[in-house]
């Protein structure tokens, strides 16, 4: 099979599990998560991140900064096999270990996010870490634009490159939207590039729905010297529903009611695929 | 106290290459040796509390056991969220040493006195909290620290701070001492303010016998010794400085009132931000946790 067919089959089935998650638990974040979902594709399934070790002192670490869109972390992790797929039906509900932001109780999360600007400081010492004990694992923090508005995103930038943290690799969800409007609108981020460019970064943009682009530029950054890479990957809020897509009122809600018969039509699935895994 | 606690930190640097000492532009002379000595355990934040703080328990994710030490407030009420979510969820094992806590840094103002601490770090889960009352025990607690795994808030006050015990004294974990036997009343302090309490005792031993207890671990509480004093000597006063919502006076009633002690009961300390200017002797004064407003105190209760 080409890759890129590869890619996109991974990409179809892990937006259905989204979806047969969100059909059980009728909230969350669902914009969020199929915006980001692409990027994790390429992280777990395009050969970046060695996803064999979990418990290997060496293992690569992923960290969720932007919690909210777990629902995407969470598929991935069912169907490398960190635990039954079937356990995705669980979202939210009573005495799962797939709430509405990962925590530690699941394999695969490094920590427990959803407050933003935690994960990408928290992602700082892990790296911090392999370089004092001359490790060759490579830590991979995922953060949303509106994220960028927390101070404490930039207390790491500073750190980060200050102290050479090039076996760290942050790539930031650009989707342009946050919780109740447009990022821009609210407290402009702009211009990305140039601001991590002057915090002494790397800085790599792409489409964050183009798989070949995503894996040349993350294969780079694997290899980056001296500076911290920071990679821009341009997203479109709830990709892969027409009725979702670049629309505010998605951030944290689930379809509901005639919506679920269109969510079908879009993924090509029948409503029996959507209540089982 | 403080160079007592982070000399402990040196040696631990020392003796095991995954402790860390870590500050936010606050290092003393002590950190600044490991900042020479050993440049790999080593790590100034600069002055950015919450990166440095999340940091640590990345560092500590990959068994690394960082000891932060800088100014209380800014660590521990500045990023507090840091130190709830990334620190005590996943229960990670980060020591935090706030130094200036209380009202030792005098006329530096409300913004520089830790006052409000003891409250937020006791309510964490996994967070245990220890209020140090002398050099030697601020040694001691910073080993223990160091021996247990999980997330510890010790709380240092500065220099100097007047010694109560020998080299033969054994810290415990969530166990207080009596440092003087009494009958009449306990005066349950946390802290180097126990010696106001002291000369309370001294002053009145004519006619009242004073049982003071350092209670230098605030969670875990040690509730039998606190439950024993109740049931001796009836009559209790709390005694921290720091405000009495939510710190040891809280702790200590919380113990009190759900053992069902119908006890004379009266909680000392500050009632909001530290007031005024002075050195320490005057602040305490002017906060009325000396020596004389103590002394009134227990007066009123044995009345």
């Amino acid at each position: 099979m080409n890759r890129e067919k590869f890619f996109n089959e991974v990409s179809r089935e892990l937006r259905i599990n989204i979806l047969q998650m969100f059909y059980q638990s009728k909230t969350g974040h669902l914009a969020p998560a199929l915006s980001c979902i692409d990027i994790f594709v390429v992280l777990y399934f395009g050969g970046i991140v060695n996803k064999d070790n979990i418990f290997n002192e060496n293992r690569d670490r992923v960290i969720l900064s932007k919690g909210h869109a777990c629902a995407a972390l969470y598929a991935v992790l069912a169907k490398i096999g960190y635990f039954p797929q079937k356990e995705l039906l669980t979202f939210y509900k009573k005495n799962t270990r797939l709430g509405g932001h990962p925590n530690v109780v699941l394999p695969g999360i490094e920590t427990a996010t959803g407050s933003l600007g935690h994960g990408i400081c928290f992602a700082t010492g892990v790296a911090k870490a392999a370089k004092i004990d001359k490790k060759d694992y490579k830590t991979y923090a995922i953060i949303g634009d509106g994220e960028m508005q927390e101070g404490s995103v930039w207390e790491a930038a500073m750190f980060a490159a200050n102290h050479h943290l090039d076996n760290l690799i942050v790539i930031l969800d650009r989707n342009g939207l946050q919780a109740s409007t447009e990022v821009n609108k609210i407290a402009n981020i702009e211009p990305v590039r140039e601001k991590w460019n002057a915090f002494g970064w790397n800085v790599e943009e792409v489409n964050g729905h183009n798989f070949e682009e995503l894996q040349v530029v993350l294969e780079r950054a694997k290899r980056g010297k001296q500076k911290p890479t920071f990679i821009i990957a341009n997203t479109i809020k709830g990709k892969g529903l027409s009725f979702v897509e670049n629309n505010p009122e998605w951030h944290s809600r689930a379809p509901k009611g005639e919506e679920w018969e269109q969510v079908c039509t879009e993924l090509g699935i029948t409503m029996r695929e959507l209540e089982s895994i | 106290m403080r160079n007592f606690s982070t000399n402990v930190v040196y040696d631990l640097v020392k003796k095991n290459k995954n402790v860390m000492a870590l500050t936010a532009d606050n290092r003393n002379d002590i950190y600044d040796k490991i900042r020479i000595e050993y440049p790999n355990q080593y790590i100034d934040y600069g002055i950015a509390e919450s990166n440095m703080i999340a940091s640590a328990a990345g560092l500590a994710s990959c068994g690394k056991i960082p000891f932060l030490y800088t100014i209380t407030n800014f660590m521990s009420m500045r990023a507090f969220e840091f130190i709830r979510n990334d620190v005590c969820v996943a229960n990670q094992n980060v020591k935090f040493l706030g130094r200036s806590s209380g009202i030792v840094s005098s006329s530096m103002g409300a913004t520089h006195q830790g006052t409000e601490e003891i409250a937020l770090m006791r309510c964490l889960e996994n967070m245990l909290v220890i209020t140090p009352a002398t050099p030697i025990e601020a040694r001691q607690a910073t080993y223990a620290a160091y021996k247990y795994n999980g997330p510890v808030y010790i709380r240092l006050e500065g220099f100097n701070e007047p010694e109560l015990y020998d080299e033969s004294y054994k810290f415990e974990i969530g166990k207080g001492t009596v440092i003087r036997e009494g009958m009449d009343i306990t005066i349950i302090s946390t802290g180097s303010i126990i010696n106001e309490a002291i000369k309370v005792a001294e002053n009145l031993k004519e006619k009242v016998s004073v049982r003071i207890i350092n209670l230098s671990t605030v969670k875990p509480i040690d509730t039998e010794l606190i439950l024993q004093a109740a049931s001796e000597t009836g009559n209790i006063i709390t005694l921290e400085e720091h405000t009495i919502y939510g710190g040891l006076g809280s702790a200590v009633s919380e113990v009190l009132s759900e053992n069902g002690c119908g006890i004379k009961f009266k909680r000392m300390g500050l009632r909001g931000f530290s007031k005024g200017c002075g050195n320490r002797d005057e602040m305490r004064e002017i906060n009325g946790i000396d020596c004389e407003s103590i002394t009134q105190m227990v007066k009123a209760l044995l009345k």
